[in-house]
């Protein structure tokens, strides 16, 4: 009698972890099939959850808290920082019509946008930026928040506000200030994209490096972070800048080590972007650059 | 004694919710290695923590690339299926 009543339990037990296999099994083949035919729909609803906290959190860094008093005074203080960048800017003028003038000297042809003059300048206080903001718009390119930068996480990307709503599509490139060119995007939502960082491992991206440009190939690390092997002979030094082969010469990163093993006979630089990709909170969005 | 009972049962219902909705705000952060910390903490503390799996798949889909489809843009979920499987039969064994 009591062997019996034992098999009757373990059967039932046993039915009931058929049931909840049987049960979890199913609910696994709906998620699948709706991430085979509707990739769109769970990183959507995800997004409506996730999206007010990170607009909230954008909000408040970018002061919306902050008393009237402290705007004043953060203003005043911008005031001086633009002064200031506005004297560089003369420099940076001049240097770049001699850069244009020494182009067209060797038959080139420059297309200079509306924009250049402006960019140099704006990353350093907020009323240039605006300026640049409203001089961008005129190349066609559309200003985005970063909602979420690459953290600590495991994919190395940026979440942007703006989605098809803004007509933003994949391989659309994605800029950052001073026209630096930092990924593309990779997913459109409703109202969100992400971007995929050119610094996502494994990524791989011909570059120039140093100041007699030595072709080189760079790795993606993730975080901005790249690597590149060149030969030892080309005297790479920290703070060498690394560009993109392309008529338009623009700083794409700046060494910042150089790892020496005096028994190979190339040395592995080490790169980051000009601006940490953690520390983003606005990009251009190019819808003509595919 | 029931009333006693019933309050600790309350209790541990409170504090679940409380360290899932912790977990869900690390995770929409981006916060991963909180995320996994609280997640085997999760886990340790109730039994039969399923939104550990559902926590991690959420991770999935907010900030993979729905284009990449290889196993590695599903790392939120797998992480968090090994962590409830692991913790789960370290438990059982402890407990036995």
């Amino acid at each position: 009698m009591i062997y019996l009543q034992t098999n009757n339990h373990h059967d039932r037990k046993r039915r009931a972890q058929i049931v909840t296999g049987v049960f979890l099994i199913i609910i696994i083949i709906i998620i699948a099939l709706i991430q085979l035919f509707l990739p769109h729909l769970f990183p959507a609803i995800a997004m409506i959850v996730a999206s007010p906290f990170w607009r909230t959190e954008f909000a408040i860094e970018s002061g919306a808290l902050k008393s009237p008093q402290s705007l004043l005074a953060e203003n005043e203080s911008l005031k001086l920082q633009l002064q200031d960048a506005d004297a560089r800017l003369l420099t940076i003028h001049a240097i770049e019509q001699e850069n244009i003038d020494l182009k067209a000297f060797f038959g080139r042809n420059v297309n200079v946008s509306s924009t250049s003059s402006d960019e140099s300048s704006s990353s350093l206080a907020y009323s240039s930026f605006i300026r640049m903001v409203s001089a961008t718009k005129l190349g066609g390119r559309i200003l985005s928040p970063v909602l979420m930068g690459p953290g600590i996480g495991a994919y190395d990307e940026l979440i942007i506000d703006g989605g098809s709503d803004m007509n933003f599509e994949i391989g659309d490139k994605v800029y950052i200030v001073g026209d630096i060119l930092i990924g593309s995007i990779s997913d459109v939502l409703p109202k969100t994209s992400k971007v995929s960082l050119l610094s996502s491992p494994g990524n791989i991206l011909g570059v120039l490096v140093g100041p007699y440009n030595v072709s080189a190939t760079a790795v993606g690390r993730g975080g901005g972070q790249y690597f590149a092997q060149v030969p030892r002979t080309a005297k790479i030094t920290e703070g060498d800048f690394v560009i993109i082969p392309s008529i338009d010469d623009r700083p794409f990163g700046v060494i910042s080590a150089v790892e020496n093993d005096p028994t190979q006979s190339f040395e592995t630089v080490l790169f980051a972007a000009p601006l940490n990709p953690y520390e983003i909170r606005w990009v251009f969005v190019d819808g003509n650059g595919k | 004694m029931v009333n006693r009972q019933k309050k600790m049962m309350n209790r541990k219902i409170f504090l679940r919710i409380l360290l899932d909705l912790i977990l869900l705000f690390a995770v929409i952060q981006n916060w991963w290695i909180i995320a996994v910390v609280l997640a085997c903490v999760n886990c340790w503390l109730f039994s039969c923590n399923f939104e550990i799996i559902v926590i991690g798949f959420f991770y999935d889909v907010l900030f993979r690339v729905i284009s990449a489809s290889s196993p590695v843009s599903y790392v939120g979920t797998i992480l968090s299926t090994g962590i409830f499987v692991a913790s789960n039969a370290i438990a059982k064994i402890i407990r036995r």
